[in-house]
């Protein structure tokens, strides 16, 4: 509740300060009044030119009467001259403008073109409050939780400092412990390694004899083949020569003869089997 | 079905034909030359068996072969029945059984002597006669000549083989001087 009275009272004010700014901002508002209003220092007067100078002296003739409808004239004088004689004016006004002091601190005076500059500071002082009253919880929540997470990162970083060192001091005795074990470790790669070249050397001394009985049956099977194969070869060869030969030399008689030959063959056989069938009979 | 079993069938068929007509000595002779002929014509077997051959055409053929074989009206039948059923691969195998069955219908052994030369009548005489003595049996003895031989004579009668030939003495001696693998 108090927290929306506030924002309220924030709102009214700053609603005050738009309200003055638009109405400075208004072409028919207040006009600053340097001098002290109508008869300033600053109020341009009638009948003098820029720089003070009486034009009817100047000329020789009246003030012209007030303005009309048809504006200001000048009877009897040139108007180029008195174009020349408004910008001159014109100019001087613009000077006294420059040159005039600056105006006043307005403290209380409500009526005037600017707003009092005691109201400022009373507005500032209560938008100033606001703020306090209405950012100071959230603002030191937030500042609380970062105050926690750095507090917390700390400690992380902490721990991680330590878990570091603690590795560190591992690394450090391992190090340490690195020649001993590099001396164990060489010693046992020799040990391993004579004893891989005491099983190498053995497994080729058991291989190479494997191969040397292979080579040697494998010879003596190749020398039986040969063996069989010149044997083989040279019966055949003399089989087939004398079978050449014999049809070569075989006349009608010895067809004759080996015809006679079998035919007596066959009588001997049928008589041996007559007296083996007798003699298993009886 | 087996070419063998359907030649069997034919066979006895033919045997039982042959007896009742009498002519069963002449069905066997003219059957065994129409088998001789198969086994020994490739001309003939194409004329019979190529299937691109008109079935008109190789009963011409047939009635041709017999013509000139002088074929009684039941060999003739025979072969072409054998050709309308697409049988007539069988030929040989119907010879063969009709000549066996024919051999044992008479009581008959026939025993194939084959020689490397010719050899004279009175031989075989005795030959037949030296068959007979073994068997017990009556003998016909068919003659073939086979230089292969060399010398000396080889006589199948049923199962058994009678081997005197010089060719089978040296194939003998040859293995015998062989090592024993």
């Amino acid at each position: 509740m108090k927290r929306r009275l506030v924002l309220v009272v924030m709102v009214l004010v700053t609603g005050w300060s738009l309200w003055t700014w638009a109405a400075i901002a208004q072409p028919g508002g207040p006009r600053p009044v340097p001098g002290g209003g109508p008869g300033g220092p600053n109020q341009p007067r009638p009948g003098f030119g820029p720089l003070g100078t009486d034009l009817t002296q100047l000329r020789g003739l009246r003030p012209a009467p007030a303005a009309t409808a048809k504006g200001p004239t000048l009877e009897g004088v040139d108007p180029e001259m008195e174009a020349k004689a408004k910008a001159a004016e014109k100019a001087a006004e613009e000077e006294k403008e420059e040159n005039a002091p600056p105006a006043d601190i307005n403290w209380v005076d409500f009526g005037r073109d600017t707003p009092p500059y005691l109201a400022m500071l009373i507005n500032f002082g209560i938008l100033i409050a606001g703020y306090y009253y209405i950012g100071k919880k959230p603002i030191a929540a937030a500042l609380k939780s970062r105050r926690d997470n750095i507090a917390r990162e700390i400690e992380e970083a902490q721990k991680m400092r330590k878990e570091a060192e603690k590795r560190a001091r591992v690394y450090q005795a391992k190090l340490e412990r690195l020649e001993a074990e590099m001396a164990t470790t060489r010693e046992a790669l020799v040990r391993a390694g004579e004893a891989e070249r005491e099983r190498l050397v053995q497994d080729a001394e058991a291989k190479a004899e494997r191969m040397r009985k292979d080579a040697e049956f494998i010879v003596e099977q190749e020398l039986k083949q040969l063996r069989v194969d010149l044997q083989r070869d040279t019966v055949e060869a003399a089989i087939a020569a004398a079978e050449e030969l014999l049809k070569k030399r075989v006349t009608p008689a010895d067809q004759e003869r080996l015809a006679e030959d079998y035919l007596a063959d066959l009588g001997r056989n049928q008589a041996a089997a007559a007296r083996a069938g007798h003699g298993a009979a009886s | 079905m087996s070419v063998q079993i359907v030649a069997r069938r034919y066979a006895q068929a033919l045997l039982e034909i042959g007896a009742e007509d009498g002519t069963l000595d002449a069905l066997v002779e003219q059957l065994g030359t129409l088998g001789s002929a198969w086994d020994t014509s490739p001309d003939l077997r194409n004329a019979l068996e190529n299937p691109l051959i008109a079935h008109e055409a190789k009963k011409a053929v047939v009635a041709e072969l017999c013509e000139q074989i002088g074929a009684s009206v039941t060999t003739k039948h025979t072969l072409q029945m054998l050709v309308d059923r697409r049988r007539v691969q069988t030929l040989p195998y119907v010879a063969s059984y009709l000549r066996e069955l024919a051999d044992r219908r008479k009581g008959v052994l026939r025993a194939e002597v084959t020689t490397a030369a010719p050899l004279s009548d009175a031989y075989y005489d005795r030959l037949r006669a030296q068959l007979e003595k073994m068997t017990g049996q009556k003998v016909v003895v068919d003659r073939r000549l086979d230089p292969a031989l060399v010398a000396g004579v080889v006589t199948r009668i049923g199962d058994r083989i009678l081997d005197g030939s010089l060719r089978t003495r040296l194939q003998s001696l040859k293995d015998a001087l062989l090592p024993q693998a």
